[in-house]
């Protein structure tokens, strides 16, 4: 996760549309033609954080567009704050779910 | 201008365009009227001389034999072409047309030109675009970059005057492909959202329908009989049908008259047919209907809705037909704009990706997605069910360009020596839906436990221009293959190319080509045919996924079809089955008639259930087998 807001030069806690801004910025100084792989972690970095749901997959599966049903995803989150995983706690209040 | 210009080709199935960037605009080079639009046609004149163009388009009805259109849908297949007494492949008819452009942009600019951007359809496969790449080459254009023409027709409306986010559809029907694309355009950068099509959808399959319609006419109203076998009749009336779909734009009926179609009690007959455009919505509504439901599809994956299009863009002479406009706005309600060009705005978006190329300040970003799924075939679950056709992917659809990925694979034996990596073109869970696009073969691998242990890793590399490198490694060892897929064409190989350059230069001076040294070289299906033998290993040397361990917990949390296969002991399963087999075969004798039926009964299942990955069914067979086996012996 810490990687990608790295690429981005942004901080966690950034919001989408800052995100998608530096996605912007960047991949016009550093176009896919010019850095291949360059532009590769610039858009890895922002499929990653590209919005709330998004983040939530990559925070707790590593990976982006898993897209687990609401429930399913919910149950998960229920269970895995049981066990007190480190910093979800942090992450679930950052991004809003816990109001839920 | 500098020295090295950079020229942007528009290579149709109809029509074909060049343009260059004149004081940051781009420019369609226009050398021989029509807007510089050049006709997708080469031929063979009287006296052996090639002809390109509206030349070349004006002789397609009275010497079909000598004239060749629509290569483009040839691209990328093992068709070859016949122009008089010679045979070309479609790379080479291609490079005609490109040739042609080339000195079009030459005379223009007044130096020489030799790199070039060209368009291909976005759905356009991997063998379509190394085709494409070849073409070029023979034509002796080095290809900088190929891009999807709806990503051309996007840059051409102008990515640099949006500043806010807004989002396009491209709706690109051609002379023989559809395209849709959603763009997003949003501070100089163009973005290509979702994107999918047919390569087998465009003009020529409605002027086929008026083909038809006209054919049936002349059975049952003149009573001649199998027009369809009357190959310059065909043509005639393709041109003809192309003539009258036209008109059918603007009117809505059209007469066709066609003189001597042929003969019926010895006296000539002639055709003249009423076409309405009722009828003619009738024939091609089922085609249409398919552009509509891919174009709901390529929203669906861009996450966007109808109403959130800003704009629909209109690209291809066949959006002229009204049916196509009526039906968008039936689909999308939302009017489709055709302010740019339909027959240009993909050059024009060649040729100001050709500037980017060469550096100029055009300030607009291109960033591109496959339409395509990537993967491999792997031993694992499917259904529940253990198969060895089990489709993982590597890159998914819609991945931004250029995409890679890596996945952990392991061997299904510790001492397995080799595995074949299937390449795999599509989006079904099982391997035999979709289309396999190459095999490579990693031999001599290390059978010590360490070595099984780390695995294989496998990485797809697919490149700006939609071009696939697959690329394996063994980890315990550093061992590694690599290879770009190629499809039906081999990979043009610098000796190929070269021969087949000099054949088309030597065509193009109206020289005649010893034909029997052409044909040796470039031409012949069997002298080319020099790929690598694609030797088949066992049926279970086939790699298996060791599930990645990142993404192994969503998976399993979502029961879904992403499920971790669990090789360790299916591992057995092929070597018992072929036991047995082996076991029953040898017994088949010593068993009464009725158990030998039985036997080869159950045999024959079994190996089915092999062949299938079956597993609950080879259980099955395989325990009455042993236990018929048990009391034979």
């Amino acid at each position: 996760m810490l990687v990608h807001y790295l690429t981005l030069g942004l901080k966690p806690g950034a919001t989408d549309a800052q995100i998608r801004q530096r996605y912007l910025e960047l991949t016009r100084q550093y176009p896919p033609g010019r850095d291949a792989e360059r532009f590769r972690r610039i858009a890895a970095a922002y499929e990653a954080l590209a919005d709330a749901r998004t983040r939530m997959d990559v925070a707790l599966f590593g990976a982006s567009k898993v897209h687990l049903p609401r429930e399913t995803l919910l149950d998960w989150l229920v269970a895995a704050s049981q066990r007190h995983t480190p910093g979800l706690q942090n992450l679930l209040e950052a991004e809003g779910w816990l109001d839920e | 201008m500098s020295v090295d210009t950079i020229v942007g080709i528009d290579l149709g199935t109809t029509n074909s365009e060049v343009c260059c960037l004149v004081d940051g605009k781009p420019h369609i080079i226009d050398a021989g009227g029509n807007r510089g639009i050049v006709p997708s046609c080469v031929g063979l004149d009287a006296r052996g001389e090639i002809l390109v163009g509206t030349p070349a388009l004006n002789q397609l009805a009275a010497a079909p034999e000598r004239t060749v259109r629509s290569v483009k849908r040839l691209l990328g297949t093992e068709h070859t072409v016949m122009l008089g007494d010679q045979s070309y492949t479609p790379a080479e008819i291609a490079a005609f047309i490109l040739k042609e452009l080339k000195q079009q942009a030459e005379r223009y600019l007044d130096q020489t030109v030799d790199r070039a951007v060209i368009t291909v359809p976005a759905y356009a496969t991997d063998a379509q675009r190394q085709a494409t790449r070849a073409a070029g080459s023979i034509a002796g254009l080095e290809v900088v970059r190929i891009i999807n023409e709806p990503t051309a027709a996007a840059l051409a409306y102008g990515a640099r005057r949006q500043t806010e986010r807004s989002h396009l559809l491209v709706y690109d029907l051609g002379g023989g492909t559809f395209d849709v694309s959603v763009v997003a355009v949003e501070g100089g950068i163009v973005e290509v959202l979702a994107s999918t099509g047919d390569n087998r959808l465009g003009g020529d399959d409605f002027d086929q329908r008026i083909v038809d319609r006209l054919n049936r006419h002349i059975t049952e109203e003149l009573g001649i009989v199998a027009p369809e076998k009357d190959v310059v009749l065909q043509m005639r009336l393709a041109v003809a049908a192309e003539q009258a779909k036209r008109s059918l734009s603007s009117a809505p009926f059209v007469t066709v008259n066609e003189d001597h179609v042929g003969m019926v009690d010895g006296h000539p007959c002639h055709l003249s047919c009423e076409l309405s455009r009722l009828d003619f919505d009738q024939d091609i509504a089922e085609l249409l209907e398919r552009t509509m439901t891919l174009l709901t599809a390529a929203l669906k994956d861009a996450g966007i809705q109808p109403r959130q299009l800003d704009r629909v863009l209109l690209v291809g002479g066949s959006t002229r037909i009204p049916l196509v406009g009526d039906l968008l706005r039936e689909h999308i309600g939302n009017e489709p704009h055709g302010e740019v060009d339909p027959d240009l705005c993909v050059a024009l978006g060649a040729g100001v990706q050709a500037g980017m190329e060469m550096g100029l300040d055009v300030d607009a970003v291109l960033v591109d997605v496959t339409p395509y799924t990537f993967g491999t075939r792997t031993v694992g679950e499917y259904n529940g069910e253990l198969t060895k056709d089990l489709f993982v992917p590597l890159i998914h659809r819609n991945s931004r360009l250029p995409a890679r990925q890596t996945n952990l694979f392991t061997t299904l034996f510790e001492d397995q020596e080799m595995v074949e990596v299937e390449v795999f073109q599509g989006d079904h869970r099982d391997v035999r839906n979709n289309v396999r696009i190459g095999t490579f073969l990693f031999e001599g691998l290390n059978s010590s436990p360490e070595a099984f242990r780390q695995g294989i890793l496998l990485t797809y590399d697919l490149d700006l221009d939609g071009i696939l490198h697959v690329h394996a490694v063994e980890r315990a060892t550093g061992r590694q293959i690599e290879g770009v897929v190629d499809n039906a064409i081999k990979p043009p190989d610098a000796n190929m190319l070269k021969t087949a350059r000099d054949r088309i230069e030597s065509a193009w001076q109206g020289q005649a080509v010893d034909a029997d040294d052409a044909s040796s070289e470039a031409v012949d299906p069997d002298a080319t045919d020099a790929r690598a033998p694609q030797p088949h290993t066992d049926e279970d040397a086939v790699a298996a996924e060791s599930g990645g361990a990142a993404a192994a917990g969503g998976a399993a949390a979502s029961g879904s079809a992403a499920a971790d296969p669990e090789p360790g002991d299916s591992g057995q399963v092929p070597e018992a089955v072929a036991h047995v087999l082996d076991s029953a075969t040898r017994a088949l004798d010593k068993a009464s008639e009725e158990d030998q039926e039985e036997m080869i009964d159950l045999m024959e299942d079994l190996r089915e259930a092999a062949r299938t990955g079956s597993q609950r069914l080879m259980e099955r067979t395989r325990t009455q087998l042993e236990d018929i086996l048990f009391y034979l012996e």
